[in-house]
């Protein structure tokens, strides 16, 4: 085989008298010429078509505005309206209404999302789809107009991540407490989404979750994950009826210094003195973070700091624990007294000078 | 002694067909990978898109740090385009990197800056810091005064003074979209594994600005400036999306990536005695994150826009291959153990090697390659129709690549608005193949020498 090879090479190279390469060559060169001309077609013809949709949106947009507005203000019936209404089951028709529904309150936006329900068949079409983009659709469309009856494309979406995260995003609004908590248990499951990300889409499904909240913080053994993303949620929504829970959080044995500073974090927003016997020990802690917001969550709780305290602040090892203790005592109205020379000594003196003085 | 000679033509003969194959191979997969990594990403754009915008409510804080040197001209405009980005929450922080002409002057008195503190959180090593100031007009503008060091100097500088878990590293000459800022930083709110990301660069030259901000997109009239926009649609959409999919990417653009603060100071910042500082920094964060058994990943996303400003002039763009071909291969040679290392996996297997081959060896190949067809049809040796259809061979697989990329940018954001933009634009992908590609290889080979002669030189 590597013989036919070299003897090819070589015939090609001294153009000698085997055609084969040479017609190899020229199959390859009228292959790519072809190829590079119908990419050629390939790219007008996309430049050409998205110009055409756009003229052909346009016109529909302008067909459907009247009936759209009709129903909005009453005068038509969403099912008058459906009956009229071209193309009354297409995606952009759908996405279209979407535009409406989502800058509309109150009765407007009620009538609108009856007009989009009545295109329902088409929606639940899409969640059988083959095609992912069909099904993503599908979900969106589904939450948009039923919000109740949207959990079921939770099961349409499984084992796709993407998808399933989508589903619950397009449906947190959901009002019904059994749906909210399947949401929660779902999200909560997700892997390897920040828990910056799932804390906003659970802050969104509103304080109603708080008992579902406080239930999965007291669970033995709770995955540290759910334990931040419980903290941070709380922290979105500034409910802080799960305050009485830190003790229990804190006070167990083995915690991770992340959910420690999460939930540190969540006391320093609520700034309550009572709850400073249980911050103090963590302004040692051998981890910065959990320091960092310890330290933070001191300044914002004490009433009347101690000049110790400030000095131990400034004199940590971590330049860290310096700059926060100076931001939170630089925004304080009063500081006790440190004499110059004693700053002077303080091992991050220049930064407690320069920001806090 | 003729036998040895045809011998080693031969071997080179089968390494240049070889190489060819696998080279071409290597473009349609990536296209492949990129088209789907564009469809998917685009999806997300359009269901997710608008509530990706809500979650800027947590957006993390970022501070862009600018490093200049000598930038008098650029200064005003490029900052006063930076306070315009829209985020939430931002700091700006200019790095005056020794400039011998008036760009301190010129900062200090156009924003009104006074000396100020800031403080210093991490401590890479630089050279030393002369004075702090803060803008008395924008509190969000910093400016270090800071002795000459190089870019990356100056960077690792920006690092030790920056107070944000994010920092974004840009060129002083780069003018960012106002809501770049808040587009690149969502991987890193929906992924915590993310600790890199970077948008797409795309050339200023023949759009129009104001005060800052891009007001109308154009194409160069400038051939040299017009074909680099070519190269760029073809760099960013196929090879970095591709790379992307395979959390693979070995470079982001020193002229638009954000970092997370707290891995680039644990991995030691960039590196000074590099002149690719931006290359070399990515390839040792994915070094350090797989030593380290750190999940994570560096990411490109093609919809935050950076522009910049394009070379016009053969001299400028020769100069820049040479130090982008220099940085290449100081990045492989210092981390030439994560060659087909499997523990690197899809870097080491797949990333690492495609740069070595087909990145830093392929312009000596493509260019010895042209000059033996060459000598072969002088010297009688070879048929000149033969090597005529190859070399037609190749350039049209080059066209076909380069309108592939067109299409991906069709596809997805069509920044270039005007039927006649797309006719330049394919003109360009045919015309770019012959004379301007093989230019760029020489231009490369001629930073392999020079980096073989140890220069070092960045400004």
């Amino acid at each position: 085989m590597i013989n036919k090879i070299s003897t090819l090479l070589q015939n090609f190279v001294k153009g000698g008298e085997d055609p084969f390469i040479l017609w190899v060559l020229l199959g390859l060169l009228v292959f790519f010429t072809f190829s590079t001309v119908i990419l050629f077609f390939i790219a007008f013809y996309i430049r050409s078509h998205n110009l055409l949709i756009e003229k052909r949106r346009e016109k529909q947009h302008k067909s459907w505005d009247p009936y759209i507005l009709g129903v909005m203000d009453g005068s038509l019936t969403p099912e008058k309206a459906f009956q009229d209404i071209r193309a009354n089951c297409s995606i952009p028709y759908l996405m279209y209404l979407e535009k409406y529904i989502s800058v509309l309150r109150g009765k407007e936006k009620e009538r609108l999302q009856t007009l989009g329900t009545l295109s329902m068949r088409r929606i639940k079409k899409l969640l059988n789809s083959p095609f992912r983009n069909m099904r993503l659709f599908g979900i969106h469309l589904l939450a948009l107009f039923n919000q109740e009856e949207a959990y079921k494309s939770i099961r349409i979406a499984r084992r796709d991540k993407d998808l399933i995260l989508l589903a619950i995003i397009e449906m947190r609004m959901a009002r019904d407490p059994a749906i909210k908590k399947r949401l929660l248990q779902y999200l909560f499951g997700l892997p390897f989404v920040s828990p910056i990300y799932i804390s906003n889409i659970a802050a969104d499904m509103g304080t109603g979750i708080t008992p579902y909240l406080r239930e999965m913080i007291l669970k033995e053994d709770q995955k540290p994950f759910i334990l931040i993303v419980a903290a941070e949620t709380l922290k979105h929504m500034h409910d802080a009826s799960c305050l009485d829970l830190t003790a229990y959080v804190l006070g167990k044995g083995g915690q991770m210094p992340v959910v420690l500073a999460a939930w540190l974090r969540y006391m320093e927003m609520f700034a309550d003195e009572t709850y400073l016997p249980f911050i103090k020990p963590f302004t040692a802690h051998a981890e910065l973070m959990v320091r960092i917001a310890a330290i933070r969550a001191y300044i914002e709780a004490t009433p009347r700091l101690s000049v110790f305290f400030i000095e131990h602040c400034f004199n940590d090892p971590s330049v860290q624990i310096a700059v926060n203790a100076a931001e939170k005592l630089h925004l304080r109205t009063e500081l006790p007294y440190i004499e110059i020379d004693r700053i002077a000594a303080f091992r991050w003196g220049e930064i407690y000078r320069e920001m806090v003085y | 002694m003729l036998f040895t000679i045809m011998e080693i033509i031969r071997i080179f003969n089968y390494v240049v067909f070889i190489y060819f194959i696998t080279l071409n191979l290597w473009y349609f997969i990536l296209n492949i990978l990129a088209l789907r990594g564009l469809k998917r990403y685009l999806l997300h754009l359009e269901v997710t898109g608008p509530y990706d915008k809500l979650l800027m409510r947590s957006a993390p804080p970022v501070t862009l740090l600018t490093p200049a040197f000598n930038e008098s001209e650029n200064c005003i405009k490029s900052v006063e385009s930076q306070l315009k980005i829209q985020y939430p929450n931002m700091r700006i922080l200019f790095i005056n990197d020794g400039s011998t002409d008036d760009t301190l002057e010129k900062m200090l008195n156009y924003f009104d800056m006074q000396p100020a503190f800031l403080p210093q959180i991490a401590f890479l090593e630089t050279k030393a810091v002369k004075k702090i100031y803060r803008s008395s007009k924008h509190p969000d503008l910093w400016l270090i005064d800071k002795e000459n060091g190089k870019k990356a100097d100056a960077l690792n500088a920006g690092i030790n003074y920056c107070q944000t878990p994010l920092f974004c590293a840009i060129d002083n000459d780069s003018m960012l979209e106002q809501d770049s800022i808040s587009r690149v930083v969502l991987p890193f709110i929906e992924d915590t594994r993310t600790i890199v990301n970077g948008g797409i660069i795309r050339i200023a030259n023949g759009c129009t600005f104001k005060n800052g901000h891009i007001t109308k997109v154009g194409l160069p009239k400038n051939i040299i400036a017009a074909f680099q926009v070519m190269e760029y649609l073809r760099a960013f959409y196929s090879g970095r999306l591709a790379w992307d999919m395979l959390n693979a990417s070995l470079i982001v653009s020193g002229a638009f990536g954000v970092f997370r603060h707290s891995t680039v100071v644990a991995a030691g910042g960039y590196r000074h005695q590099t002149i690719g500082e931006d290359m070399e920094l990515i390839v040792r964060l994915h070094k350090y994150c797989s030593d380290k058994k750190i999940p994570y990943r560096i990411r490109y996303i093609p919809d935050p826009v950076a522009w910049t400003e394009a070379p016009e002039t053969l001299k400028t763009l020769a100069k820049q291959r040479d130090r982008w071909q220099r940085g290449l291969i100081d990045s492989i040679r210092l981390h030439i153990k994560m060659l087909f290392h499997p523990r690197y996996k899809t870097v080491g297997l797949l990333a690492m090697p495609f740069y070595f081959i087909y990145e830093m060896l392929g312009p000596i190949i493509e260019i010895s390659g042209y000059l033996l067809f060459f000598f072969l049809i002088l010297i009688g040796f070879a048929s000149t129709t033969y090597i005529i259809a190859f070399l037609l061979v190749a350039v049209i697989l080059g066209m076909a690549l380069s309108v592939f990329s067109l299409i991906l940018e069709e596809l997805s954001f069509h920044r270039y608005p005007r039927f006649r933009h797309l006719l330049k634009l394919i003109g360009l992908a045919l015309i770019e193949n012959i004379g301007y590609r093989q230019l760029n290889s020489w231009w490369r080979i001629k930073g392999t020498w020079s980096y073989l002669r140890r220069n070092q030189n960045w400004y």
